[in-house]
């Protein structure tokens, strides 16, 4: 495993410095436009930090507002971290609140520990909750993760009320934050700053990941996970750590909520989860300002609207339902409602009506090119005797074997339910083989996930492409480099901090951008949201996905379904492409033709067995691959 | 759909306007710089609605009347009352509203008493009135131990209801059992009948506490309880929950054939919630009262006149009794010649003998609770005439 | 033991009953209404205050089980609706339907107050005494059948009429129905009215336990919902079979622990029930034996 790793890192490193040129033509902002966001950032940090004075300096009634909204800014941004980005609807945050805000409690009262010791191990001690339940999530999704977690935030609502160490239903009352030492105390309320501070670290830190390059990944993960998974993604791992990143947020939200004066179990029911959620969505779900103006909004308006309190609900309720049904993407939607009717929006640069097969360039330049290991002699990719049934019935493989040399083109066809998606699936890792062996270039690779065959140069495509719809081409490619980025989901955190993590965007979008050049993707169409691209350009995508990593190995299932037939013509020559430049491609293709014109061999499945195998032209003139597959 | 959208941001602007530009609750002399402040925190809506807006009426008559007297210290008394929905979160950041507003003290609150007590004795500022109804709220640790030093309670008082229950049961009973909530409202009475109950060496045979939801109005299936109470061996059971759950325990009771003696609490006879729903099955329930509220005297009876003609319902305890505690205060803010927090508890500490509605109001170091048990009568349902009267 | 048996099915009625005004929603529209408590108490409100007007007591069960049908259907026209049109896999519904909750609740405190309202008792107090000293009331026993009857019927309904068939088809893929012509806007009305009915009528085998009060839906709400979560929301029997089981638990619960553990005891079985079968109580069987066959692979799909 380490050896990986320093190859990952190496070969990285090469990419880095082999491309800054093709860095500096794409993907980098011109230099007084970075230098303006660098001022921006300095100049906001500024204003923040001076903000946070006036009101540490301020009135008891303000600082107490805005750290309540702050704390709930906090829930709510942790929140949509999981909610937002991953899919995981979650509704035990109440739950993890209230586990960091009785930790600090009562480690402090019990115990005497200092409150600033117990910051970060209430942030730890809550994330390995937030672990435990993130885990929940491998075992159920969707609605049933909310439901798993919502019984959790019931069950620890219920030891606070049915147990006398947390106090029952009467509560505690909260630590007292240290004072600043006697020079700082112009600074004006040390819990103003703290909660500002981490405030200010929770959010910075999910803004970080929204601009770093695991977003693409992490959105994939929820919509699309077997292409996060076969872009190397250990899907489940990186779910479970976002959920723990999330519920540490969560415990130090509560941590800072005790410091207010008061906790007891009414303030962490579920209701106060499914607050949260409506804080997310009433906002605006995965986007950098709703969730904080969603808490700002939930938590302000029954305090700053002094009317009849009955009314004042029902205008509560009805401004929920109005925003919700005008503006589905909430407050956020509202405001950029607003926005557009105030300046009119420009068009983008984008040419307006461009047919598909205008998108598509024909003169291929350079695909990239196999890593040298790929150059030596032998087998690329080898199944030996892979045994494989869904059930404990008929078996959809029994002893396939399979031999790919090299540099070659290897078409796999077959008839229907013959068994080549599973062969595929298990070649990949999406499947285990019940006994047989898979080898890529050399190495035994049985026993590791989809996830880990990636950084043995083997990559795939799937046969309808799924990938996140609601962002560009490009961020999409980019999924695919997941594998050759080292540590990307650890700096995430901090990206575009880490000069390292704006490097690796530039030359990430850099090779991206290549690579869509590549398989002949108009430049116009690579800032274009999926959502809004043809199918063809879909399809294109994908395949630059699966080749911006550099494979040795890459597998193409059914990489011409819906393709017209000047489209087809374009694969040929980008697989032929690929070929020259040492790659080994297998091909899983009902279109004969294709099949017998571009693979140097092909071997013919059907019910689960290896009819034939062998130079292409040798299979064509088989007999028994004429009956069972050509049908003549 | 575009105009349709304009016209919603439109109305969701509107309705904003109209919310932030909203007359404050309450209402006072103006909001000059020579005015005073007095907070109010009460849960106004939710099941339990009607006790919170009985201490916001009942305080407003108080502060009308200061300020048609002059006012104190020669300032005009401003009231702001907001409602807490009995959610903790709220009331504190109510708290602290009124804290840097500059207040002299703030009134409750009878739903969020445990959060008011912390917070005023956290930033020794001091609460007055209805800090849920005493007991265990404000003496946290048990009667025998301080009270929390910035919490005075004119309230009913759960020690003296629970003590004059206890008491009678102890006469009357052979057995006795208790369901209650467990809050420290419901603790509270269970603390005053067991004083009693171990002063004699006896003890309750059953005690059970069940959670209700005082903001919803949640009523569990008794059913279960009243097996328990009669496989107890008990003849008689205290329950010490909402009025609504105990007129259908009650209910319940008696149409399954149950012949216990019943007891309420201090919220059974505050109103005709319990009465209204209970019906019949009321007949002989126990409950107690407020002795002088039995024969009111000439005060209590203009008041109650004046509350009705100003709000339309009749008063109760709860609205007689805060009124009682602006009273006291604007007494010991023109004492303490000041209304400097540390004053006004060092002068509330002072109060004797106070002329309140019911009678002399004492508050000294130890003694945050004005309603003592002797100050209580036993009392008994008669659908008759639908009225709690004395036994006897 | 009997008389655990028998309130816990009385108590699991009233659960199942809104868990599957819950169930029925989400079966056809995949959105589940929040509002579903506050139309149980908007039809115990309405009941209440038309008997109070000295109208019938027939009159005033209808009155209520009317309005919380239409409350149901307005809910849906209203918050649901534009909401799905947008955007039928955004999770907007929840704050839509919160806030109608919210502006249900609030409009029954301002015309009928917070402090809870007399609800007619109707068949509560008569008692039918079982053998062994048990009894229920027969408000409670008409309870339990309407709730099984319910269910039974639902399930008929589903599978032998057309009209359900075609709500199967909506709720596995409501464009593939559309585009084979099924009405899907007709039959998400429907399954609203259904559960406002559903709602209504558990309000009014409810009422004369709980009385009239406006905050009382938040309370049904969350029991209602946990059934469902216990039953599976898949399928409206099954919510009522979890209404069952939650009502026995906490019963049982109550009787052989103590009161409190009625709040805690049914999570602790819940929670052990979703390790199990993420998929509820009453999905578990099905999918056990479903996947019995598969377990020999690792593979989880094709």
């Amino acid at each position: 495993m380490a050896t990986i790793t320093r190859r990952t890192r190496d070969r990285w490193d090469q990419l880095v410095t082999a491309v800054p040129d093709a860095s500096a033509r794409d993907g980098r902002l011109p230099r007084d436009r970075g230098r303006l966001v660098q001022v921006g950032v300095v100049g906001g940090l500024i204003a923040y930090l001076a903000a946070t004075f006036a009101v540490a300096n301020g009135s008891f009634f303000i600082q107490n507002l805005l750290m309540t909204a702050a704390i709930f800014g906090i829930l709510a941004i942790s929140l949509d971290l999981v909610a937002g980005m991953t899919g995981l609807y979650s509704l035990g945050h109440a739950g993890l609140f209230a586990i960091g805000a009785y930790s600090m409690t009562l480690l402090n009262d019990e115990f005497g520990i200092p409150v600033l010791v117990l910051l970060p191990v209430c942030f730890v001690e809550v994330g390995l909750v937030g672990a435990f339940l993130g885990a929940l999530s491998l075992r159920v999704s969707g609605l049933y993760f909310a439901i798993t977690t919502f019984i959790f935030t019931l069950v620890v609502t219920v030891i606070l009320v049915d147990f006398e160490f947390t106090g029952g239903l009467g509560g505690l009352g909260g630590p007292t934050f240290p004072d600043f030492p006697a020079g700082l105390d112009v600074l004006g309320d040390s819990l103003v700053w703290a909660v500002a501070i981490i405030f200010l670290l929770c959010v910075g830190a999910v803004w970080c990941i929204r601009a770093s390059a695991l977003y693409p990944v992490l959105l994939a993960i929820r919509d699309a996970e077997p292409y996060a998974a076969a872009a190397g993604v250990r899907t489940a791992t990186v779910r479970i750590a976002v959920f723990a990143l999330s519920a540490g947020m969560a415990g130090l939200a509560g941590a800072a909520f005790s410091f207010l004066g008061f906790i007891s179990p009414g303030q962490f029911n579920w209701t106060v989860s499914v607050t949260i959620l409506v804080m997310v969505i009433l906002g605006g779900m995965n986007t950098h300002l709703g969730p904080i103006l969603g808490a700002a909004f939930i938590s302000m308006f029954p305090i700053l609207v002094p009317i009849d309190p009955f009314v004042e609900q029902l205008l509560y309720g009805a401004i929920f339902v109005l925003v919700i049904v005008f503006y589905p993407t909430g407050f956020v939607g509202l405001i950029q409602a607003i926005w557009r009717r105030l300046r009119p929006r420009r068009l983008p640069g984008v040419r307006a009506a461009q047919d598909e097969e205008a998108a598509i360039d024909d003169d291929i330049e350079a695909v990239p090119a196999a890593p040298a290991e790929a150059a030596q002699s032998g087998l690329a990719l080898e199944c030996r005797d892979i045994v494989f049934g869904y059930d404990e019935g008929s078996l959809a493989l029994a002893g396939v074997s399979l031999a790919v040399r090299h540099g070659t083109i290897h078409g796999l066809i077959g008839p229907n339910g013959s068994g080549k998606s599973t062969l595929v699936n298990i070649i990949a890792g999406r499947l285990a083989p019940r006994s047989g062996s898979v080898t890529v270039n050399g190495q035994v690779v049985d026993g590791l996930g989809a996830a880990a065959r990636p950084s043995h140069g083997l990559m795939r495509t799937f046969q309808s492409a799924v990938m996140v719809r609601e962002i560009s081409a490009l961020a999409n490619t980019t999924i695919g480099l997941y594998s050759r980025v080292p540590r990307m989901a650890l700096r995430a955190i901090a990206w575009p901090l880490l000069p390292s993590g704006r490097r690796d965007s530039r030359v990430m979008n850099a090779q991206a951008s290549a690579t869509l050049n590549a398989v002949g993707l108009d430049p116009a169409w690579h800032r274009t949201r999926v959502a809004d691209v043809p199918h063809g350009v879909e399809q294109l995508t994908q395949l630059a996905a699966s080749i911006v990593a550099s494979p040795s190995v890459l597998i193409l299932d059914e990489p011409l379904a819906g393709l017209a037939a000047g489209e087809v013509d374009h694969v040929s020559r980008i697989v032929r492409d690929l070929r020259r430049k040492g790659v080994t491609v297998i091909v899983v293709e009902h279109q004969t033709r294709f099949i017998f014109d571009v693979c140097d061999e092909v071997t013919v499945l059907a019910a689960g067995e290896v009819v034939r195998s062998g130079p292409a032209a040798a299979v064509r003139s088989d007999d028994r691959v004429r009956e069972v597959y050509l049908g003549q | 759909m575009n105009r349709r959208r304009f016209a919603a941001t439109l109305a969701v602007g509107v309705l904003v306007l109209a919310g932030c530009s909203g007359t404050p609750s309450g209402s006072g002399a103006g909001a000059g710089g020579d005015t005073l402040l007095l907070g109010g925190i009460a849960g106004t809506t939710g099941a339990y609605g009607t006790t919170g807006q009985a201490v916001v009426n009942g305080t407003q008559v108080a502060v009308d009347e200061i300020n048609a007297a002059g006012g104190i210290l020669g300032k005009q008394v401003r009231f702001e009352w907001e409602d807490d929905g009995a959610d903790p979160t709220k009331s504190s950041q109510l708290f602290s509203k009124y804290l840097s507003d500059g207040a002299i003290a703030i009134a409750g609150s009878p739903d969020t008493g445990p959060t008011t007590v912390e917070l005023s004795t956290k930033n020794n500022f001091p609460i007055i009135g209805a800090v849920d109804d005493c007991g265990l709220t404000v003496y946290t640790e048990g009667p025998d131990k301080p009270p929390a030093p910035y919490a005075f309670c004119t309230s009913l008082n759960t020690f003296a209801y629970g003590g004059i229950i206890g008491q009678h049961a102890l006469d009357n009973c052979e057995a006795l059992a208790v369901l209650h909530d467990p809050s420290t409202y419901g603790m509270g009475g269970l603390y005053g009948i067991q004083s009693t109950y171990e002063a004699t060496g006896r003890k309750i045979v059953l005690d059970e506490s069940i959670t209700e939801n005082w903001s919803t109005g949640a009523t569990v299936g008794l059913r279960a309880e009243i097996d328990k109470i009669n496989d107890a061996g008990a003849d008689c059971v205290d329950v010490w929950l909402t009025p609504q759950d105990q007129a259908n325990f009650i209910s319940e009771a008696r149409s399954l054939g149950a012949t216990f003696t019943v007891y309420g609490n201090d919220e059974t006879n505050a109103d005709t919630t319990f009465s209204d729903l209970a019906g019949d099955a009321a007949d002989g329930y126990v409950a107690a009262e407020i002795t002088t509220r039995l024969n009111p005297a000439q005060a209590l009876l203009d008041f109650r006149k004046t509350y009705k003609d100003k709000f339309k319902v009749d008063a109760t305890p709860f609205a007689e009794l805060s009124y009682d505690a602006a009273k006291v205060l604007k007494d010991v803010a023109e004492k303490a010649k000041s209304t400097e927090p540390a004053k006004l508890q060092a002068e509330f500490n002072k109060v004797t003998d106070f002329p309140g509605l019911f009678g002399p109001l004492t508050f000294t170091e130890q003694r945050h609770a004005t309603l003592d048990a002797e100050h209580l009568t036993i009392v008994v349902f008669d659908k008759g005439s639908k009225e709690w009267k004395p036994e006897g | 033991m009997l008389q655990v048996l028998l309130s816990g099915l009385a108590a699991g009625a009233i659960y199942g009953l809104v868990a599957m005004a819950f169930a029925v929603v989400y079966y056809v529209t995949r959105v589940i209404n929040f509002a579903t408590g506050q139309l149980l108490m908007i039809g115990i409100m309405v009941a209440a205050a038309v008997s109070a007007a000295g109208l019938p007591e027939p009159l005033a069960l209808a009155g209520g089980v009317l309005v919380a049908t239409l409350g149901g259907v307005l809910i849906y026209g209203v918050a649901v609706r534009p909401v799905l049109a947008a955007d039928r896999f955004s999770f907007a519904w929840l704050v839509s339907t919160l806030g109608m909750a919210i502006v249900i609740q609030s409009i029954a405190a301002i015309i009928w107050g917070p402090t809870s309202r007399a609800f007619p008792a109707l068949l509560h107090r008569d008692i039918m005494f079982f053998p062994g000293g048990a009894s229920l009331s027969w408000q409670q026993i008409a309870a339990i059948i309407v709730a099984t009857g319910a269910a039974v019927a639902y399930e008929v309904v589903r599978r032998r009429t057309l009209f359900g068939k075609v709500g199967m088809a909506i709720s596995s893929d409501p464009e593939m129905a559309r585009v084979v012509g099924a009405n899907v806007t007709a039959h998400s009305v429907i399954a609203f009215a259904l559960g406002g009915l559903l709602a209504g009528i558990a309000g009014m085998l409810v009422g004369p336990i709980t009385y009239a009060n406006p905050y009382l839906g938040e309370t049904y709400g969350i029991t209602g919902f946990v059934a469902l979560m216990i039953g599976g929301v898949e399928n409206p029997i099954a919510a009522v079979g979890g209404g069952f089981v939650l009502g026995i638990l906490s019963v049982a619960a109550n009787t052989y622990i103590d009161s409190q553990a009625s709040d805690w005891f049914p999570f602790v079985i819940i929670v052990v029930v979703l390790l199990v079968s993420p998929r509820g109580l009453f999905a578990s069987g099905l999918r056990w034996r479903r996947s019995r066959g598969g377990l020999a692979t690792a593979g989880t799909n094709s």
